[in-house]
């Protein structure tokens, strides 16, 4: 079985804890707890091209990501990109902020993660791609679990494959 | 004075009233404007109250206990039980290194009265003690590691970058070793980036009794957890123990972190570490 390590990142307050907490054990707190540093966890995936120990390290937030420890970023496999898609403000910088972190894992697979789809409708999650200039891979709630699942299981294959 | 008739008309009544206001009032009113000039005048006042303000003083020196000790203990004792954790919390950490001071204080002085004992003693001019004088461990550091032997408990092999463990031993297996090789090294990685310290190495994280010695390599890093205090040479031996498990058991490319390349590694480690004296 392969290991991999994934990061968790992006503004704070998108939810990057509570997708990681709903991923590994499968539950959600209401309160905000702000993530101090880093935290790091463990959860083996079955993929179809093979089991995956996957080591994701949740990120304390941070408005721009050259502020975050470079060194957090190193030897990575995947980087998770998380926004709020009630906040405009937590996807204003979403351009350079993956330019940014392209320049510094060159070989790393990036996802662009919308956040909380629980608190936008169906049509205002489609006028928010159209806003945002990168294209998003997924829209979460890890309030009620939507696709937090189907976001780790596919980067997983990705991985492993 | 006049009194009311029967035929007196109501006008003739009121003045009458108020003459006899004026006759059974007029010694109160000039009472009251003496007391009313004695306080608004300062020093009229103060004449008058502070004999009395230093009697009632002077009585609650001499008699405060009696008269409120009772109740002032109680709200004390009310008060420190409610708040028992905030006084923990305040007494705590000065406590605390006062205790660590005075050990590391007493430690330095057992040691130096241990290098004194011994030089005047020994016999330095055999050949085994100029020997070991010049190239085995000081003579306090072999009485203190006798003192408190130091003792390894886990060791962890970490890919240095990524934090992925490549294997690891340990002598009681209660937490997910993977999750403790990824902290560690996001501790490193930020005590090297807070401090700017990024061609150097964080080489020790102490808790308590316990630490955790960081050998360092290329593209990996030993986290050693170990109890006891360990002299310079032992650190050393450590060093030329890990070197030598790294070069006979870890593969040049260890890029592929997997079950496979981990089980084999924490299976030499055990090998190597479960009857390790580190004194040897």
């Amino acid at each position: 079985m392969l290991s991999k390590k994934v990061i968790l990142t992006g503004s704070f307050g998108v939810g990057k804890t509570s997708l990681f907490e709903r991923f590994i054990n499968n539950k959600f707190e209401d309160k905000y707890l702000t993530t101090i540093g880093v935290k790091v966890g463990k959860k083996l995936v079955n993929t179809p091209n093979g089991d995956l120990s996957m080591m994701i390290w949740d990120i304390a937030g941070e408005v721009a990501q050259n502020k975050v420890p470079t060194s957090y970023f190193l030897g990575t496999s995947g980087i998770i990109y998380v926004f709020d898609v009630s906040r405009p403000s937590t996807y204003g910088n979403i351009a350079q902020d993956l330019a940014y972190l392209k320049s510094i894992n060159k070989l790393t697979t990036i996802k662009i993660v919308g956040n909380k789809k629980d608190l936008a409708t169906e049509a205002e999650l489609k006028a928010l791609q159209e806003e945002i200039p990168l294209p998003v891979d997924l829209f979460t709630s890890a309030k009620t679990g939507e696709n937090v699942e189907k976001l780790f299981l596919d980067f997983a294959t990705e991985m492993v494959g | 004075m006049n009194l009311p008739s029967s035929s007196t008309s109501p006008e003739e009544e009121a003045q009458l009233l108020k003459q006899l206001r004026q006759v059974l009032l007029s010694e109160d009113r000039e009472a009251l404007a003496a007391i009313r000039e004695m306080l608004e005048d300062e020093a009229q006042l103060s004449e008058k109250v502070s004999p009395i303000i230093r009697q009632h003083l002077a009585f609650l020196k001499e008699n405060f206990h009696e008269e409120y000790g009772v109740i002032i203990e109680e709200i004390v004792s009310k008060k420190l039980s409610e708040s028992q954790d905030e006084i923990v919390n305040m007494i705590f950490p000065k406590l605390n290194t006062i205790i660590k001071k005075f050990i590391t204080a007493q430690f330095q002085i057992l040691k130096e009265g241990i290098d004194t004992q011994i030089k005047t003693v020994q016999n330095r001019f055999s050949p085994k003690n100029l020997f070991n004088r010049f190239f085995g461990p000081s003579d306090s550091d072999i009485v203190l590691s006798q003192l408190d032997h130091p003792e390894v408990h886990e060791v962890y092999l970490v890919q240095r970058e990524s934090g992925l463990l490549l294997g690891s031993y340990a002598k009681e297996k209660n937490t997910d070793q993977d999750v403790i090789a990824g902290m560690l090294t996001a501790i490193k990685s930020f005590a090297e980036d807070a401090f700017n310290r990024g061609k150097e190495d964080l080489e020790m994280i102490q808790y308590e009794n316990y630490k955790i010695f960081l050998h360092n390599l290329p593209s990996y890093y030993f986290a050693v957890a170990m109890t006891g205090s360990i002299s310079t040479s032992e650190k050393e031996n450590l060093s030329n123990k890990l070197i030598t498990f790294a070069q006979e058991n870890v593969p040049f490319d260890t890029t592929n972190v997997n079950s496979t390349l981990t089980d084999r590694i924490s299976t030499a480690l055990a090998k190597h570490f479960v009857h390790f004296n580190i004194q040897e």
